[in-house]
Parts: structure tokens; C-alpha cells; sequence
């Protein structure tokens, strides 16, 4: 009895103390002598294969551990093509149709068991062979794998790609002998040297080149990683299949050349990049925007990168509890929640004193990006009258959607191009993006003639608005209301209908969708890139989500495609972009200026527009951070 | 000989005059029933009131604390937080009403059926409201709500119903998982009303059971239902406020106390108290004054259940 008394005491409080080890997370000394950063991330990685990368978060994380042909120039304004994993720029045959690439020698994956494994139990690795760029380009036409934004680039463009694409259709999804079938435009002519031929002209093709969504895959990947399974002996098993996956979707399957590698994932709740061992020798750059001398930038011009050994990623869905971890320094850097935002940047969009004496530093930046309402135009009401959605435009109050529901965070949009792109100035601003009460009012009355005449107005009036929002959080509804309020200055009635995600992209694929919110960050420089989402072929390929369909305008758009970049072809752009500003398929809010706070211990901060991958260069005085009090 | 006067003696009183007296000698019950009088009327009077609050908003005078002009100051969008809590009471006291008109009568009939009938009857009714009751409350409404999400009933009439994103998906949700308490209480008292000697009376002479059911015995079990109806109505007021907070409640712009704490939750963190503080103090008043109401309605018709 006496032991029971000694006992159990024992046991309850090993069993009390025993989830707060578990909890504990970082165990002691785990990254003892490392430079390690930490961050938040609060929106989903929902990819974690190159061929299927079609969003911003994904993107920023996959930058940094694959690399695509080239890339931009960290530093270099304007943006400037430069090699990655090529030797040297493409040689362009005379025609324009043909881009053959000598692939820099030497340039080795991260390890992985897919490899193998060496006598002493380390996995092995193998250089990138150009027959690796094919194996990507040809799982991007995969039919079995859903590579929307990727194969948009591509189809129609390269020789016999499409008719590949065809013809994997035909194939099991888990039979991967259909990689052997060659592509007529896609070839490895030896172990270093890759050729793409296009069908077309293509000049922005040496921007599709610098993605990474165009990354290599070593075909050790399919076959090792979603050809087999453990068998529970140490060894590997086929996978039937009938069973298979063709995408990459765990950490272990992820095998890149950049200089990080994913060494833990874990869905909505931990990444962990360590250091590629087998990295490239690289060096910072030396050269850079003017201004950049002058902000430090260059300071470590010639050093070997990267210089951050782990990166810890916790997952943080509230804006708020984000900016705790980083006021208390868990993090490195953080964005700004809404609800703090005027306490701590000035009217004039400087960071107040106060926090510039605690050691953090403001970074401003302009993103390439346009966010707008969409119409659909192949809706019943809003296809039926081009008066109605302009006299939306001009009812809505985008400077006060930018005050009151990003605190200002961004410029009002005049035309569907990015101001830091050319031909957005030469466009000028559209007739309707403006805010014109009197004038919408007018709008409306042609509307409603337009709309009788259509047989769409229900007991005379126009019947009420659907507007499809990508959430249901409280921002997503504030932004619902907001539109409510704008619409509502028209007579019109809003019902606002919040969805989950992949339900609102599915319900845009169904053309289900009256209006809604969305975006479109650049892709590369170049207008096309904005452009094609109003050609009309493009609406079987899910970019062209307004089902805007011009015969003039696609007319334009394939002209222009194919030419390089020269008075002309800006002129064709001109009219094209105008010819949307006067149609009004979207409604245009805003082009987003986004604003990030780091702390003086973070060295080599500037933000690229489009560019990713460039962690590399970040370097962290993990001296200062503790002398700070910070981890 | 003929018979003076009523049953039991020139005092006696029936159930509804004994409780009405007595609920009137309780001041906490009055006092409470005047609060739920003075939330019905700000109910019923104010949308009149301000029918355009919803436009009245004011970009240059955003989350403005308490002043002369706006006394618990203004919201997201400028507009009077005084108002929108006032209209606020408007939805909740709605959704209450409107969850009740349906789960108790739903509840009092298939009770009545179900103790009355007894049998495969009793058995399937049984069965039905165990297993919705298995579930948990909150993940019932949730999953109701969603079932409902793409529903519009009588669209483009003057009668639509959204139940997806408009305020009868709440009530009609709200009233499809609660009237499970109301079914049991009847269907047990019915059990032992059934048995009485009246019951066996009508039945002898041949009354159809339909008759004796809605006419002899539903009536007597109708006490259940209003006390039912008044503790279910705080029941329905909060769980509006929960599915507001999480936006799965009312739709935008219609003013709600659970989408006024979602919108200001984080607003306590920078000072700005004034929306969250309204919201919390309608709710907790109205909430308070129906479970006294509730509690006293009940003491009053259930004489087993009176304290001391």
C-alpha cells in the first residue's frame, strides 16, 4: 500500500508533464552551431511538385529548393534574364522557333534515396542531364496531372506537345512507360544540351524559361518514389498500377538542385529547408540597381551563398498571433495585421519612430499584380449588358476599397496592366475605371434597356447580383460588404456567397460564377501575360476565367504573339488593352503595395516582383539577434 | 342537485391563471419580461427606424471611438454602433422567434405521436431523434448550414429563401436541430396522459384517436412547449451569435451581435472596445433576462418542479 501512495503521485505527474515534452518542439541543441531563420507562413502549400505549382506560397517555397533554365537577376532593375542551371542565354535558331541550351556542367541534386545508397548508408545524388528537362516539360502535358497554370505556357506552342498530351490520355494514370514516348519539340540532343521547338514565334518563351515550374525531375523520382513503396524488409516493392499517384506530395519525393532542401513538411503546421550539401559553389552578387551599394546590399559581394544553414516555417493562420511571434522575436520578419497597421506606419506610409528605435526596419515594395471583380460574361445579366457592368465600374469607390479594407495598401488600377509595366502608361487610364456617380447612373439606364430587351429584368428591375468570395473569414466578408455598399448606390441588391477555395476555383471552371474576386500577379514582364486572359481560346484553358470572347481582340492577340517587341506590337497591345477598358469584363481594384517589417539582424533583404529562390542570399547576425533577446 | 360553481371550490384557478398570478408577484420575472418586452419592441420598431443604416456609411470616419454624435462610436465602415447593435437585436430576436415556430411545434407533435401511438411508431421516432441528438450541437448546425448551401427556395418571388447565405438558413437550421428537448418531455408526458381516466373515457366512446390526441391531450402538454420555446429562444439567440462568429451565420450587412465580435475581436488588442463591448452587452442582457424569464415561466406551469 505504502508504494501505491509513492507511486501513483509518480505517474500522475509524469503523465501531466509528459505532453509538454512532446510539445516542446524544438528540441534542445537540435540546431545547436546552425544559423537558422525563422518565419510564418499563414496561407497553404498546396504544392509540392513543380509541374503542378500554381499559386504564390507555393511558388516561395519550392523556389528555393528547385531551379528552373534561368532566372532573374536578384538585384538588376529592370528585370533581367539571367542562366541558372544553363550555361549561357538560348541560341535562337534564325526562324524563332527553335531554343537550343547547353546546361552548366557539374550541377548535382540533393541527395535521396531514390539515387540509391552507398556502402556507408548516405544516399547518393547524380548530376542534372538534359534528359531531366525533358521528364518535366513532359509531366507538365501530362494529362493525368493537373498542371493548369504550367501547361498554359506551353500548349500550342511546342511541336508535338499537344499531341503528346493526346496520347498520355491514353495511358493508365499509373503507367509511366508513357515517358518514354519521345516529343517531336522536346528533345535532350546529348547530356548537356536541350532543344525546345516551337510551333510559333514565342518571344516571351525566355521568360516561360526562367520558371521553375519547368524544373528538372530526375525520372529516378517516378519510378523510385511513385513506381514503388517499402516492403517492409528494407527493400522496395512495385506499386500496382492501378494504385499509383503521379505527383510529388511528401517531403522525401522532393529532390531538387537549388540550395536548400525540404527536409520536413508538414501540412498546414511545419517546413523545415536545411542546406543543400551538395550545392553548387555560387557566389553573391556583385553587381546591382543603383541604390543598392548605398542600402548595404552588396556588402557581401563574392561570398559564397547561401548563408542561413536551416529555415524553420511554422504555420500561423492568424495575421495576429504572426505579428505576436515577431513583436516578441520568434520571427524574423512579418507583414503588418490590418487592425495595427495605423499604429505602427505614419500617414505618410513611413514606420512610426518608435519602432525604428526597437531595431526594425520598413520594407516597401510595388507587386506586379492586379487584383479585380470578375464578370462573366457568359452569365445570363452581366453577358447581356455591356452598360451594366461599366456603369458598376464607374459606381465603385476604389480609393475608399483600398483605405478602408487594406489601410491603404495599394494603387488604384486604371487599366488591366501593372503600372511598372510599359505599355500601361501608354494605354493610359480606362473610360469606365474611374469613380463617376452621375455618369453610372446613366449607364444604369441604358442598361435596363439593354437588359428588357434581353428579357432578363424580373418584374422590371434587374434582378440581384451573386458575388462568389474565396473564404469566409472576416476579411473576406468586410470586402463582401464593401461591394454590397457600392452596388447598393446603383439600386442593385448583392447577395454575397463565401466558398472554400478549391470550391470557388471549381465553381470558375463551371462557369458558375455571376462575379468575383480575383487577381493576377505577373508571370513575366511582358503584357501578353495579362492579355491572354481575355483571349478566347483560353477559356477552355481555365486562364481566361471572365469568358471575355472578342473576334477583334483575338484577332490582335495573335498578331501580336508572335512579334517581338517593337513599336507595333506595343501599339497592338494599346488597343487591345483598350478594347478591354471599354468592355469592361473586370471591374479593376487595385495593384497591391505591400509592406514588411525585419528586424536590423537580417542583412540582404529586397524583394523581387517576380523573380523566387532568393533566400540564398539572405544573411542573419545571429550575434544581434541574441544580444537582442531574440532566439 | 345541481352542481355550484367550478371544480375544487369558488377559488380555484386554472394552470395559465395560477402561473400568470404568480409570475406577477415575482419581481425578477417581471423586471426580466420587461427587458424582453423593450428588446421586442427595439426589434420590431427600429428597422423602421433606420432602414438605411446599411448605407449610411462614412469612409472618413471609420472605428471612431464613443462621441456626441455616435455614443459607442462608429464601426468598420463608419457606421453607428449604437444602431447597428439596436438593429442587432432585430436578427436575434427573428432567429429565436423563428427557430422556435419551428422546433417546438415539430418537437411537440412528433412527441405527442410517439407517446401516444407508442409502438413501431414510438420506436422509428425514438430512434430519429437519438441519433440526431448524437451529434454534436454545433457540427449539427454546421453540417445543416452546408447542406443548405447552394438553396434558394422560391427564388425570384417575393417570398425567396436563400437557406444558404440569407436568415432563414439560420432560423431554419437553428430550428431543424432543437426540437429533440421538446419531443422528449412530450412524448413522456403524453406516455402518462394517455393512461388518465379522461383519455380512456373519450376512447371508449368511441372518440377517433387523431381527436383525442390534438383536442385532449396535445393541450395539456402545451405548457412544455412554452416553457420549451422560451429556454430554446436564448438557446437559438446564442447559436446565432456562434455562427456569425463564424461567418457562417446571417449574411453581409445585415447587423448581427455574432458578426459585430467577429469583426471586432481583434480590435480589443488596439483599444478599440466600443463594438465588442455593445455586442457582448446586448447579448448577455437579452440572454440573462430569457433564462430568468424562462426558469420562472417554468417554476410557474410545472407545479412539481416549484422551489420553496
Amino acid at each position: 500500500m505504502k508504494w501505491f501512495y509513492v507511486t501513483a503521485p509518480a505517474v500522475v505527474l509524469g503523465l501531466v508533464l509528459l505532453p509538454i515534452v512532446y510539445l516542446r518542439g524544438e528540441k534542445e541543441g537540435q540546431y545547436a552551431g546552425k544559423v537558422v531563420k525563422y518565419s510564418s507562413y499563414g496561407a497553404e502549400v498546396k504544392s509540392l511538385d513543380p509541374a503542378t505549382c500554381g499559386d504564390t506560397t507555393s511558388a516561395g517555397i519550392q523556389g528555393d529548393f528547385y531551379e528552373g533554365l534561368y532566372t532573374y537577376d536578384w538585384l538588376k532593375r529592370p528585370l533581367e534574364v539571367v542562366p541558372q542551371l544553363a550555361a549561357e542565354m538560348p541560341s535562337i535558331s534564325e526562324d524563332g522557333l527553335t531554343y537550343t541550351i547547353k546546361l552548366k556542367g557539374g550541377v548535382k541534386y540533393s541527395a535521396n534515396p531514390c539515387f540509391g545508397t552507398g556502402p556507408d548508408g548516405a544516399h547518393k545524388t547524380r548530376t542534372v542531364r538534359a534528359d531531366d528537362f525533358v521528364l518535366a516539360y513532359k509531366r507538365v502535358a501530362d494529362y493525368h496531372i493537373n498542371t493548369g497554370l504550367a501547361w498554359a505556357f506551353l500548349s500550342e506552342r511546342v511541336a508535338g506537345l499537344d499531341e503528346w498530351r493526346e496520347k498520355s490520355g491514353s495511358y493508365k494514370a499509373g503507367d509511366f512507360s508513357r515517358y518514354d514516348l519521345p516529343v517531336e519539340g522536346v528533345r535532350a540532343l546529348d547530356e548537356h544540351t536541350f532543344q525546345i521547338r516551337l510551333r510559333e514565334r514565342f518571344p516571351q518563351m525566355i521568360y516561360v524559361l526562367a520558371m521553375s515550374v519547368y524544373a528538372p525531375v530526375p525520372r529516378e523520382v517516378v519510378d523510385y518514389w511513385l513506381g514503388t513503396q517499402d516492403d517492409g524488409k528494407g527493400g522496395r516493392r512495385p506499386i500496382p498500377v492501378a494504385r499509383r499517384t503521379t505527383e510529388i506530395r511528401e517531403a522525401e519525393q522532393v529532390v531538387g538542385t537549388g540550395p536548400y532542401l525540404l527536409k520536413e513538411f508538414r501540412r498546414k503546421s511545419l517546413i523545415v529547408l536545411e542546406r543543400n550539401p551538395d550545392f553548387r559553389y555560387e557566389e553573391y552578387p556583385s553587381e546591382g540597381a543603383p541604390g543598392d551599394e548605398q542600402a548595404g546590399l552588396l556588402a557581401d559581394k563574392g561570398k559564397r551563398v547561401p548563408f542561413i544553414d536551416v529555415v524553420r516555417m511554422d504555420y500561423v493562420a492568424e495575421d495576429y498571433s504572426a505579428w505576436m511571434r515577431f513583436l516578441t522575436k520568434q520571427t524574423d520578419a512579418s507583414g503588418i495585421p490590418k487592425e495595427v497597421f495605423e499604429f505602427v506606419i505614419t500617414p505618410g506610409k513611413e514606420l512610426e519612430a518608435k519602432w525604428a528605435k526597437r531595431g526594425i526596419r520598413l520594407l516597401k515594395y510595388e507587386s506586379p499584380a492586379v487584383y479585380w471583380l470578375v464578370f462573366n460574361v457568359e452569365d445570363p445579366v452581366m453577358g447581356a449588358s455591356t452598360s451594366l457592368r461599366q456603369a458598376l465600374c464607374l459606381a465603385y469607390d476604389v480609393e475608399n476599397h483600398i483605405k478602408v479594407l487594406y489601410n491603404g495598401r495599394g494603387i488604384r488600377a486604371v487599366n488591366i496592366l501593372p503600372s511598372s509595366f510599359k505599355t500601361h502608361a501608354v494605354a493610359g487610364p480606362g473610360p469606365y475605371y474611374r469613380l463617376d456617380l452621375e455618369a453610372a447612373k446613366r449607364k444604369m439606364a441604358q442598361a435596363k434597356e439593354e437588359l428588357a430587351a434581353a428579357g432578363r429584368l424580373v418584374n422590371g428591375e434587374i434582378p440581384e447580383l451573386k458575388l462568389d468570395l474565396p473564404g469566409r473569414d472576416r476579411a473576406v466578408l468586410r470586402m463582401g460588404e464593401f461591394v454590397q455598399q457600392q452596388f447598393g448606390k446603383l439600386g442593385l441588391k448583392l447577395r454575397v456567397i463565401p466558398n472554400d477555395w478549391p470550391g470557388l476555383q471549381e465553381k470558375v471552371h463551371n462557369k458558375q460564377c455571376q462575379i468575383y474576386t480575383m487577381g493576377w500577379h505577373a508571370d513575366y514582364p511582358d503584357a501578353e501575360n495579362f492579355l491572354q486572359l481575355f483571349y478566347s481560346p483560353n477559356i477552355a484553358k481555365f486562364t481566361n476565367n471572365s469568358n471575355y470572347s472578342n473576334p477583334e481582340f483575338d484577332k490582335l492577340y495573335e498578331r501580336a504573339r508572335t512579334m517581338p517587341d517593337t513599336p507595333e506590337r506595343t501599339e497592338i497591345y494599346v488597343r487591345m488593352v483598350n478594347m478591354i477598358s471599354r468592355d469592361c469584363p473586370v471591374l479593376l481594384l487595385s495593384e497591391p503595395l505591400s509592406f514588411v517589417l525585419v528586424y536590423d539582424w537580417v542583412h540582404n533583404v529586397k524583394p523581387h516582383p517576380i523573380g523566387y529562390g532568393y533566400l540564398k542570399y539572405q544573411r542573419l547576425d545571429t550575434a544581434l539577434r541574441r544580444a537582442r533577446g531574440g532566439r | 342537485m345541481t352542481i355550484s360553481g367550478a371544480p375544487g371550490g369558488a377559488d380555484a384557478r386554472s394552470l395559465w391563471g395560477d402561473a400568470a398570478r404568480r409570475l406577477r408577484r415575482d419581481k425578477a420575472a417581471v423586471a426580466c419580461f420587461a427587458v424582453v418586452v423593450l428588446y421586442a419592441l427595439i426589434a420590431v420598431v427600429c428597422p423602421f427606424v433606420w432602414s438605411d443604416w446599411a448605407d449610411s456609411y462614412d469612409y472618413d470616419n471609420i472605428n471612431r471611438p464613443p462621441s456626441l454624435t455616435h455614443p459607442m462610436g462608429t464601426d468598420e465602415f463608419g457606421r453607428s454602433v449604437l444602431q447597428k447593435t439596436l438593429l442587432g437585436a432585430s436578427t436575434s430576436m427573428t432567429v429565436g422567434f423563428m427557430a422556435n415556430i419551428i422546433a417546438v411545434p415539430l418537437g411537440i407533435v412528433l412527441g405527442a405521436v410517439a407517446g401516444y401511438y407508442g409502438g413501431r411508431l414510438d420506436d422509428l421516432i425514438v430512434w430519429f431523434y437519438t441519433t440526431v441528438a448524437s451529434i454534436p450541437g454545433l457540427i449539427r448546425l454546421i453540417a445543416i448550414k452546408f447542406a443548405f448551401a447552394e438553396t434558394v427556395l422560391f427564388a425570384n418571388t417575393p417570398f425567396e429563401m436563400d437557406l444558404g447565405h440569407g436568415m432563414s438558413g439560420v432560423y431554419i437550421a437553428l430550428g431543424m436541430m432543437s426540437w429533440v428537448g421538446t419531443c422528449r418531455l412530450v412524448r413522456a408526458e403524453v406516455m402518462k396522459i394517455r393512461e388518465l381516466d379522461y383519455v380512456l373515457a373519450a376512447r371508449a366512446v368511441g372518440t377517433p384517436s387523431i381527436v383525442i390526441l390534438f383536442r385532449h391531450v396535445v393541450p395539456n402538454v402545451l405548457h412544455i412547449g412554452i416553457i420549451n420555446f422560451s429556454l430554446g429562444f436564448v438557446g437559438a439567440i446564442s447559436a446565432e451569435v456562434m455562427l456569425s462568429y463564424l461567418g457562417l451565420g446571417v449574411g453581409t450587412g445585415i447587423p448581427s451581435w455574432g458578426a459585430m465580435i467577429d469583426a471586432a475581436k481583434m480590435d480589443l488588442v488596439v483599444g478599440r472596445w466600443w463594438e465588442i463591448t455593445s455586442a457582448v452587452a446586448a447579448t448577455f442582457l437579452i440572454v440573462l433576462a430569457w433564462n430568468i424569464v424562462g426558469d420562472r415561466l417554468r417554476d410557474a406551469l410545472d407545479p412539481r418542479l416549484r422551489t420553496a
